[in-house]
């Protein structure tokens, strides 16, 4: 009779600590991007790039690059900048003071430079190097960070 | 009863144990938030060549010739932007001054292609390639 006490008490705390250790467990967000599509607003001083399928708006100072991978994109540029295509697809605009909208299926937008505002939508990676901040929506869940001294590739969504 | 008070401060320790985890997501969510850049080194490498005075002084010496080699910055000290920066500011430097800078283009936007990879190694040495492309 004491042994049957026992061992249900015992079954009722290694059960206690199971529940604990799993209910209670630290979600690991984000180590794996869902479907469906992602948003990001990012600004500072550096280097901002994405690269995915979507659109992308960026604005500020410095060199712009862009590059369309599939042939598909939509390339919208305002301001002042002096283009030169590169053999090797990218578009470069030097100098650059202005915005650029972008979208396509297979695209890549980075503006190296100060006071630059990036907000893009869609699916993909993007950096953010140098000094700034950012905010990201992956799957309805916010999050928000700083850019980072080392090139850090980060999923959209 | 012995037992039975072992064996309950048993339960109330692995059910302690096991909870653990608690406390770490009570005290708030942890996001993951990339560290934030600290800028410590030297002040920037300014792209302008420095200025050579000339002892007022001193006006029936003959000219002499300074040594015109200015010594390369100290990347290592340096953080990203602080590169970045000197190479948007020799790059307008040296495009203002109709030189070919497409060599050190390239090499910028091979530091690009890696920053996208995720590869910091590599992207800085393209960068520094760069930026001393366009270096005098």
């Amino acid at each position: 009779m004491k042994n049957n006490r026992f061992y249900t008490l015992f079954a009722i705390a290694v059960l206690l600590a199971l529940v604990g250790a799993t209910a209670f467990a630290p979600q690991a967000a984000y180590a794996k991007s869902g479907g469906g599509t992602g948003t990001l607003t990012a600004s500072g001083d550096g280097l901002a790039g994405i690269r995915g399928n979507g659109t992308a708006s960026i604005s500020g100072n410095g060199i712009l690059w862009i590059r369309d991978h599939a042939g598909d994109a939509s390339i919208s540029v305002s301001g002042s900048g002096e283009k030169r295509e590169l053999a090797n697809g990218w578009i470069r605009y030097a100098g650059f003071k202005g915005s650029a909208t972008v979208s396509g299926s297979s695209i890549t937008v980075a503006l190296s430079g100060y006071d630059v505002n990036l907000q893009a939508s869609g699916t993909g990676k993007f950096v953010l190097r140098g000094n700034g901040t950012y905010t990201a929506v992956r799957n309805g869940v916010t999050v928000s960070g700083t850019w980072t001294e080392n090139a850090e590739v980060q999923q959209l969504p | 009863m012995r037992r039975l008070i072992l064996i309950i401060l048993l339960a109330v320790s692995l059910a302690i144990t096991g909870c653990a985890p608690l406390r770490r997501v009570l005290k708030g969510p942890q996001v993951p938030t990339p560290a934030l850049s600290v800028a410590e080194g030297p002040t920037p490498v300014s792209a302008a060549p420095p200025q050579t005075e000339v002892p007022a002084a001193a006006p029936t010496l003959p000219p002499t010739v300074a040594p015109t080699s200015v010594p390369t910055p100290d990347f290592a000290a340096m953080t990203f932007a602080e590169k970045n920066d000197l190479f948007l500011e020799l790059l307008a430097a040296r495009q203002a001054e109709g030189a070919d800078t497409s060599a050190a283009e390239d090499a910028y936007v091979r530091s690009l292609e890696a920053t996208l990879e995720g590869n910091t190694t590599l992207a800085d040495q393209y960068l520094i390639e760069a930026i001393l492309l366009l270096w005098r």
